[in-house]
């Protein structure tokens, strides 16, 4: 049976994996970025991030850019390999039952 | 104590979830596509849109005054070239600063990037003084499906339909304006090639950013 990943399968940061996911190996995007692309507040996002921080899924990265002070996040190789389990699983549990109802 | 509360409800959250995705598991594969597309498409965007609505723009300035001024037409150009180049610079400088996203390959892919387009230009460079003498608008339409099939393979290269569509369209344009048009092929290369790139880099910087 395909194992789902607790962290991972809640909605916003299905998204917030997905989105990092996308960029190259060490890519990082910036915070409030991906706070307009997601739809998301600043608590509702932070709180997300900080659940996926807290098991390395994600790596924070504050930094200045011309004097002002900007937030990136990048994935970490860990997040990066539970969030492909996390989708084999689903293409896993979506085959299992395409072949139940034949 | 507000982290305390985000928490707890996230706990309770998964709980639900883990049963909402497992019942509805091609809806998360599909609200991850739409993720990763907007993502990538973005990225595209942001890095693309502002030098081809740049360069686009030139272009179809550069054709619209050819077009009524022909016979100071390579001015026009080489005005329009030296513009570019230094406004591809500002640009990009300007990109880096405010681009919403860090990509560790940057500066390498850069690099190669920029590596490219001054072989390009080398190539072309040698081409007409070799095989001349041209025309202008044999000149001008060699010149602009060299550039074209640049974009075809950096399309290819970085996977981008976008820039390989535009590769093509734009050069399939040039064909029928040089052999079908060649009395008005200025104005109709203003509007199909530089209006066409302008259009699109516009597209991708509103639609996709």
């Amino acid at each position: 049976m395909a194992k789902l990943n607790h962290i991972i399968h809640q909605p916003v940061r299905l998204r917030i994996m997905a989105a990092l996911c996308a960029l190259e190996q060490g890519g990082q995007m910036d915070f409030v970025y991906l706070k307009k692309m997601l739809n998301l507040t600043d608590g509702n996002l932070g709180a997300h991030l900080g659940r996926l921080e807290d098991v390395d899924f994600i790596a924070i990265e504050k930094t200045f850019v011309a004097r002002k002070p900007r937030t990136f996040i990048c994935v970490t190789g860990k997040g990066r390999d539970a969030f492909n389990e996390h989708v084999k699983s689903l293409r896993l549990i979506i085959e299992d039952s395409q072949t139940k109802k034949k | 104590m507000e982290n305390a509360m985000c928490g707890n409800n996230d706990n309770n959250h998964e709980n639900n979830s883990e049963v909402m995705v497992a019942e509805n598991p091609a809806d998360s594969l599909e609200a991850i596509r739409n993720t990763i597309s907007r993502t990538r498409k973005a990225v595209a965007g942001a890095y693309g849109s502002p030098l081809m609505m740049l360069w686009g723009g030139l272009l179809a300035i550069a054709y619209l005054v050819s077009h009524f001024y022909l016979k100071h037409a390579h001015i026009i150009f080489w005005t329009m070239a030296i513009i570019g180049g230094v406004g591809s610079y500002l640009v990009w400088a300007l990109l880096l600063r405010k681009m919403p996203f860090k990509e560790p390959i940057e500066e390498k892919m850069n690099l190669r990037i920029g590596a490219m387009w001054w072989l390009l230009f080398l190539y072309v460079s040698i081409w007409l003084s070799l095989l001349a003498p041209f025309n202008g608008m044999q000149m001008n339409a060699f010149i602009v499906t060299a550039i074209m099939f640049a974009y075809v393979i950096m399309g290819l290269w970085f996977k981008e339909m976008y820039l390989l569509g535009t590769g093509l369209f734009v050069t399939a344009m040039t064909l029928v304006g040089f052999f079908v048009l060649p009395k008005i092929y200025c104005l109709w290369m203003a509007f199909m090639a530089g209006g066409v790139i302008f259009a699109i880099g516009l597209y991708t910087k509103l639609k996709w950013n």
